[in-house]
This record gives C-alpha cells, structure tokens and sequence, in this order.
C-alpha cells in the first residue's frame, strides 16, 4: 500500500518534470541562443558549454538595420496591446452584462454569430483592412492595429464574460439595488469588481493575440508602427537568419508576457467570488 | 416606518398567471409573516413589494402612496435575503455601510452607524472581515445589520433562516423577533415554515397557488383555520382529519369504520358529508369508547410525548403532556374532545361555521 502510494508520487514527479522540460526547453534554448556567439549559435552538434556575449543585444540596440527601430517597436508593442486589452474589456463588459442579464431576443443567436466572427481566419481581414485603412491614410498607425485586434478580440471576450457574469448570483445586484444602487451603480460597485477575475482571463487572450499578431502588423505597418513581432521577422536577412539576434528579440518579449501572466493570475486564483451566497 | 398595502395585486410570468389578486394590508411597526407551501407565490409576492418584479396588476403603496413605478432604490426598504447576497468583495464594515455610502451620507456618520447596528448585532470582533470567512449565522447577522442600518420604512425578509441548522434557526427567530420589537419596523416576512410564522408573526398570511386562503393572528389561524389546508398546514403536528357522515337525529358523528362519536353541537350543522378534525393534544386515550386505533409509534420528547395511531389505514396522531403507559401494537380507544373539534364541508373543504361553541378555547 505505502509502496503504491510512493510509486504514485515518483510516477507524478516524472510527470511533472516531463511536462516543465517541454515547456521550458524552448524558452532556454531561445535565451541561450541569444547569449551564444554567432558562430556556435548555429552548431550542430549543439555546444552547450560557452562564452556568454551581449554582442546580439548590442548590435540589435546600437543600429543595424532593426536596430534603430527596435525601441520604438518595443513601445509600440506595449502600447498597441495594453490599449487592445483596455478597449476590449471596456466595450467587452457592458455588452457581456446586457447579454448575460437583460436577454433580449434572439440573444442564443446573437452569441452564436459573435462565436461565428471569432472563426474567420483572421487573414481574409487584412486585404480588405488595408484597402480601407489606405485612403485614410491610417496604414502604419496605432489605429490600423487596434482595428483588427480589438474587433478580433471583443466577440471571445463578450463570450467568456457573458460566462462569468450568469455565474454571479442575482441577488447580489438586486440586493445592490435595493440597497440605493441604480443597475448601473449595482454593476459598478458590485458586478464589475467581482467580475475581475473573469475580466483578467479575458484581457489575457486580447493581449497575447495582441502582443504575438504577425498576420496584421507585418502587411499594415512599415515603420512608425511597427511591432516587435515585425522586429523578429526582419531578423531574416539574405545571408540567412539571424539567429542570436532572433533569439534576443524573442527574450526581449518574453519579459512582458512573464509579468503579465503573474500579473494576471493573482486576479484570477483569487476566488473573490466564494462567500457571496452560503457555499 | 409606515404602512404598506398590497391591493388586488396579480402577477403573471409570460401567459402564466402566478398571483391571482392578493390583498394585504400592514400596518405601520406590523410583523406579518407570508406562509404557504413552496411554489404559490410568496417569493413573488415579496420582491414585488421590493420593486424586483414588475406588478402586472393592481397597486403596492407604501404610507398611502403608490409605489408600483419606483424603482427599489426610491422605495425606502431594505430586504434580507435567504442566501444573505452579502458582497463578498466587501468586508463586514463595508457591507453593512454600502446602504448609507450609496445614500450619500457622510463618512463619519455612516462609521457611527456600522458601530451601533454592529453592535446591536453583536458584530464588532468580525467587522474587518470579508464574509467568506464567515459562518452561516454570522453572515445571516450580516446581512440584518445591512438591512437595520438604514432605519428603512419596511424590512422584507425572504426565508432568511432557511439556511441556518435547527438550533441555530430557533436561536435566531427569537433574536429577530426581540430586533424587530425593539425597533417597531414595519416587516414582511416570508416562510415555508410554519413553525415561523406562528412564532413570529402579529398577523400570518396564508397562500396557496397565488391566492390567499387566510389572514389572521397566529392564534386565529389555530383556533378557527377557515378549510382544511389551513388546519392542515398550521400546528405541529398537522390536525388530524377524518372524513364522517353527521346523524342529526342522534347528535352523533359516523366515521369511516361506523364508529359513531357523540358531538353535541352536531344537530344543527348544516352538512351531511363532513371532515371533522382534531387536534393531536385535544385527544384522550379511553378504554371503552371512541375511535378504535392501534398505537404505531411513540415518540417520547421529555415534556411531551407525541404517539401515531393507526385507524385502518389512516393516521391520527396524538399529544399528551403526561408519560402515558401504552404500548406499540397496543389497541387503544381515542376520544377526541368534541367541544373542540373543527368540522368542515367535505367537498370544498371550508369551515362549517356554527360549529361547536369555540369559546372554550380562550
Ligand atoms: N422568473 C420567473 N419566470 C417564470 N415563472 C416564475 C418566475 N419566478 C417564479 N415563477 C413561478 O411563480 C410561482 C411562484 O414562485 P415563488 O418563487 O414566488 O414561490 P415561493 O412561494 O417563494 O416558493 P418557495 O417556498 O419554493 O420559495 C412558481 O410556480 C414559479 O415557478
Ligand atoms: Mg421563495
């Protein structure tokens, strides 16, 4: 029995090794590529003892052909997914809200063509959004990002909170009312804070897709609005693929996703919800 | 405070019609308590007063001005829920202070009004705390302390011990009777336990299938229910009923089985197909007369020992305060006190009035 019970653990322990080994052997792989020298970044067998350098970091800050603009994507990066997730959430909430309490007519069907817009292959927008974004003169502007990523993102959000805000018991937002609330008041004070945890999960697929997007960002900004993802494309050069520079672009946006996550995943375990009504 | 009336109020859900024209009529500082069983209407009834259900027709006024318009917020009452809705990103402070906060009222005074209904409550030590670490009374006491802050013009509570276990429920019934006493409030109170609305009540209003079949003071309903599912539904243990053929020129009762019971009034009762009831603690065991009945089960309960009696298939069931000698599977004879019985119109059940003179009940 206790030999069961062992066994059962070290079996768990492999699991789990197993399980962070394939997660975390890229992540590595990528940072170490990005500390190696060119010259063995690329050598076959794998050379895993070396000599760190920050030669990639320097050239991709110091000029080169990227490099100039790699600040800037940086920023624009931040900026274009931070604004991505704020807007979604902010338009996201009350639809979701609306949906999940008042049920207008053909609510089933309206959820079912929000899921439907979702499916559209992201990529049959981007001829149409450049020949509309052009005559506007809106190419290579925060805009022509915010457009698809926002549009893209508030049909899964409006889904996922319509989710969370049925799972809230009424009685907490009647009782809100009662208590002097209009049902706006009872959704500030009351819903919204308890919906964090659902608004968290949410902002997080609006971020990475944000965050990640190639098929929007490389064919609608060319130089003032480019993104890091952008960056790492141009790290494929006619003498081959940059690899070590490559690899320090990808660090570079790792950093943010790591802090994001840790960020995010406080709201989201929180459990706030629990308590509300006898459990 | 105030009064609240409830006029020919009716209530449909789609094509269904759930309240049927209820009136009730409250009076300023009254305790009425709604009671009936689960699903005719008493929820509804409530959250209508509350401004949480449209009033499909008739008219809630509150001291003598309509309400039906106003939304909850302007209807100056407070309600406490029967799982507390207690806002669980809140401390217990905060809470019982979101009532005043959203009324505007200034810091220091809502701080001085937590202190006092907290404790009043007895809430002091829990104040900092958020309500999932809580137990079920203490929440329950939360959410009265939310309710009491406000000095609102009526409480309306709906089934708020129905979650707590039994003996904290008969703890809490006797709290909240002495809370509400104190404070002379106006309150609506609903329940499926009678058990409640006896103890607690100035006035009960039954319902059943959305209409109200009774409204009394708790001991009217006892002494003189006006049909059967009142007799039934109010007292513990249920009245026991039996359907009996009245022989006026015998002054006699025939039940079931031919058993005849003498029934003095029984002469000028106007039906002859009655259902004649009794309560379990007007019964006496005889060795000679009355209904046969073999005893099935005896519950001794210290003061009081409840016995069910089998008579063919029916159960009759009685209350004695002495610790009577019988045993189970012992035949018995049961005398019903007929100066105390009830009897009703066995097809529609209402009570027969002119019955046995009921003044031997005060
Ligand atoms: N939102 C609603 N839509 C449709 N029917 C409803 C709705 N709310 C209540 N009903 C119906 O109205 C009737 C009365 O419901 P209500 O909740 O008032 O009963 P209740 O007396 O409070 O019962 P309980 O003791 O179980 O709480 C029930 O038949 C119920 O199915
Ligand atoms: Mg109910």
């Amino acid at each position: 029995m206790i030999l069961l019970q062992r066994l059962e653990k070290v079996l768990l322990a492999v699991c789990i090794v197993v399980v962070v080994a394939v997660a975390v052997t890229p992540l590595a792989w990528m940072m170490l590529t990005s500390l190696k020298p060119s010259l063995i970044a690329v050598a076959s067998p794998p050379q895993i003892l070396f000599t760190p350098t920050l030669e990639h970091y320097i050239a991709l800050f110091s000029g080169g052909d990227a490099g100039s603009t790699l600040g800037l994507a940086f920023v624009n990066s931040i900026v274009v997914t931070a604004v991505s997730m704020l807007l979604t959430i902010a338009i996201a909430c009350p639809a979701a809200y609306a949906l999940s309490r008042l049920r207008p007519a053909g609510t089933a069907s309206l959820t079912v063509f929000i899921i439907g817009v979702r499916m559209l292959p992201p990529i049959v927008l981007v001829v149409p959004l450049f020949r509309f974004l052009q005559p506007l003169g809106l190419n290579d502007t925060y805009l022509a990002l915010l457009v698809p990523y926002v549009g893209l993102s508030i049909p899964l959000a409006v889904w996922m909170l319509i989710g969370f805000f049925q799972n809230l018991p009424r009685e907490l937002e009647e009782a809100a009312m009662i208590d002097g609330c209009g049902r706006l008041g009872a959704f500030w004070h009351v819903i919204l804070p308890l919906a964090a945890p659902g608004m968290a999960a949410t902002s997080i697929f609006t971020g990475l897709l944000a965050w990640n997007d190639l098929v929007f960002s490389l064919p609608l900004t060319t130089t003032r609005a480019v993104t890091m993802p952008v960056i790492a494309a141009r790290m494929r050069v006619e003498e081959g693929v940059l690899w070590g520079q490559l690899g320090a672009v990808s660090t570079i946006m790792i950093v943010p996703v790591i802090l994001l996550t840790f960020f995010v995943q406080r709201h989201i375990v929180s459990g706030i919800a629990s308590g509300a009504v006898k459990g | 405070m105030a009064e609240v009336a409830i006029r020919n109020v009716r209530k449909s859900f789609g094509a269904i019609e759930v309240l049927h024209g209820v009136s009730v009529d409250i009076a300023d500082g009254e305790f009425v308590v709604l009671v009936g069983p689960s699903g005719c209407g008493k929820s509804t009834l409530l959250r209508m007063v509350a401004g949480l259900e449209k009033i499909t027709a008739g008219e809630v006024a509150i001291e003598g001005h309509p309400i039906n318009d106003l939304p909850p917020k302007d209807r100056n009452i407070a309600m406490v829920f029967q799982n507390y809705a207690l806002y669980p990103h809140m401390t217990v402070r905060e809470n019982i202070g979101f009532p005043l906060r959203m009324a505007g009222t200034a810091p220091e005074e809502v701080a001085r009004r937590v202190e006092r209904a907290a404790d009043t409550l007895g809430l002091k030590p829990l104040l900092d705390r958020h309500p999932r670490h809580l137990s079920g009374g203490q929440r329950q006491r939360v959410a009265m302390g939310r309710a009491i802050v406000r000095q609102p013009a009526a409480f309306l509570f709906d089934e708020p011990l129905s979650n707590l276990d039994a003996q904290l429920r008969a703890q809490m019934r006797t709290e909240l009777k002495e809370l509400l006493q104190t404070l002379g409030t106006t309150a609506l109170y609903v329940t499926h336990d009678q058990v409640e609305a006896m103890t607690m009540a100035d006035r009960v209003v039954v319902m059943r299938d959305g209409v109200i079949e009774q409204i009394g003071t708790p001991l009217d309903l006892y002494d003189r229910p006006v049909n059967t599912f009142v007799a039934r539904f109010i007292g513990l243990p249920s009245m026991n009923l039996l359907p009996g053929i009245v022989l006026a020129e015998s002054g006699t009762i025939l039940i079931d089985d031919g058993t005849a019971l003498p029934c003095p009034a029984a002469t000028w009762l106007p039906m002859e197909n009655i259902v004649f009831g009794f309560r379990s603690e007007t019964l006496a065991i005889d060795d000679t007369e009355g209904i046969p009945a073999r005893v099935a089960v005896i519950e001794p309960m210290g003061g009081q020992t409840q016995v069910l009696f089998k008579f063919g298939s029916r159960d009759i069931v009685g209350t004695f305060s002495a610790r009577i000698a019988v045993k189970v599977g012992q035949q018995v004879r049961l005398r019903p006190d007929m100066t105390l019985a009830h009897f009703f119109d066995a097809a529609s059940g209402r009570r027969l009035d002119g019955g046995p003179p009921q003044s031997a009940l005060a």
